[in-house]
């Protein structure tokens, strides 16, 4: 039973970030459009904003899985060079280039 | 300048090789019935090892019969078990007129060998290197201590500069 609480606690760690993901960088509810595509944006919006919801967190829940079933773990100071080394470098350069996109109002 | 270049390479470079990894699982779960994973004992004779499999130290020669290896001992020193012995001496150089250290002998025990890959990483000139044999069984365990440089092989000209 403590066993299946860890591991329980596990798989809702993994819904909450996916549902995060989801909402701020997938659109959480709203349904898919494509710009003019006036026909195909009609379709979309008959599915309910529930299922898309859930339907983008399945798909992020899913390639969470994947990547897990595909590499193996990494080691404690491999974990801090990623960490560290490669992906708050990228962060920061992200966070500028998100900046000068704003500022210049490329954004939509 | 180079760094940061070789830094954004680094990142492109292990961003394939994830998609690379991920492209070959996603195959494997919508295609069930095919064997992705090498049939060993059957396809021994085209069997390709993976780049980064470790399966014996080795010490490449080149067709001179010439190895990098300086006898810096930086291998055995590495090494958590002791598995490399170095023996070297110094050898009077017949044109500076100088002794010079040179091995005798690079010995490598398999039998003690964890494949950590320490000594590789830590070699300065890289004369050694992971060799992908894997098939080690052997009748007398007295074979599996190596002598890693070939009969009458000399150092690189060049390596030492």
């Amino acid at each position: 039973m403590k066993f299946a609480f860890f591991f329980l606690a596990e798989f809702v760690n993994m819904f909450i970030i996916a549902a995060i993901g989801a909402t701020v960088f997938l659109g959480g509810w709203m349904p898919l459009h494509f710009g003019s595509f006036e026909s195909f944006n009609m379709v979309m919006d008959f599915i309910p904003p529930l299922f898309w919801f859930l339907g983008k967190v399945a798909f992020l829940i899913f390639v969470m899985m994947w990547f897990k079933w595909t590499f193996p773990r990494l080691r404690i100071d491999q974990l801090l060079t990623l960490e560290w080394k490669y992906l708050l470098p990228l962060n920061l350069i992200n966070i500028l280039i998100m900046a000068f996109i704003v500022l210049m109002g490329w954004h939509f | 300048m180079k760094a940061i270049i070789n830094y954004i390479k680094e990142i492109i470079s292990g961003v394939k090789s994830l998609i690379n990894g991920m492209k070959v699982t996603g195959y494997y779960i919508s295609h069930p019935k095919e064997i992705i994973t090498q049939q060993y004992p059957e396809n021994r004779d085209t069997l390709k090892m993976p780049d980064r499999f470790r399966g014996e130290v080795i010490m490449p020669h080149d067709e001179n019969n010439e190895h990098r290896c300086t006898g810096c001992q930086a291998c055995e020193i590495a090494c958590p078990n002791g598995s490399i012995e170095i023996i070297s001496d110094r050898i009077l150089n017949e044109e500076t007129g100088k002794k010079k250290k040179t091995i005798l002998k690079h010995i490598y025990h398999l039998s003690m060998c964890t494949m950590c890959n320490l000594c590789i990483e830590s070699c300065p000139t890289d004369a050694i290197e992971m060799g992908k044999e894997f098939e080690h069984a052997v009748f007398d365990r007295s074979q599996l201590t190596k002598v890693l440089n070939k009969e009458g092989s000399k150092l690189k000209a060049g390596v030492e500069d």
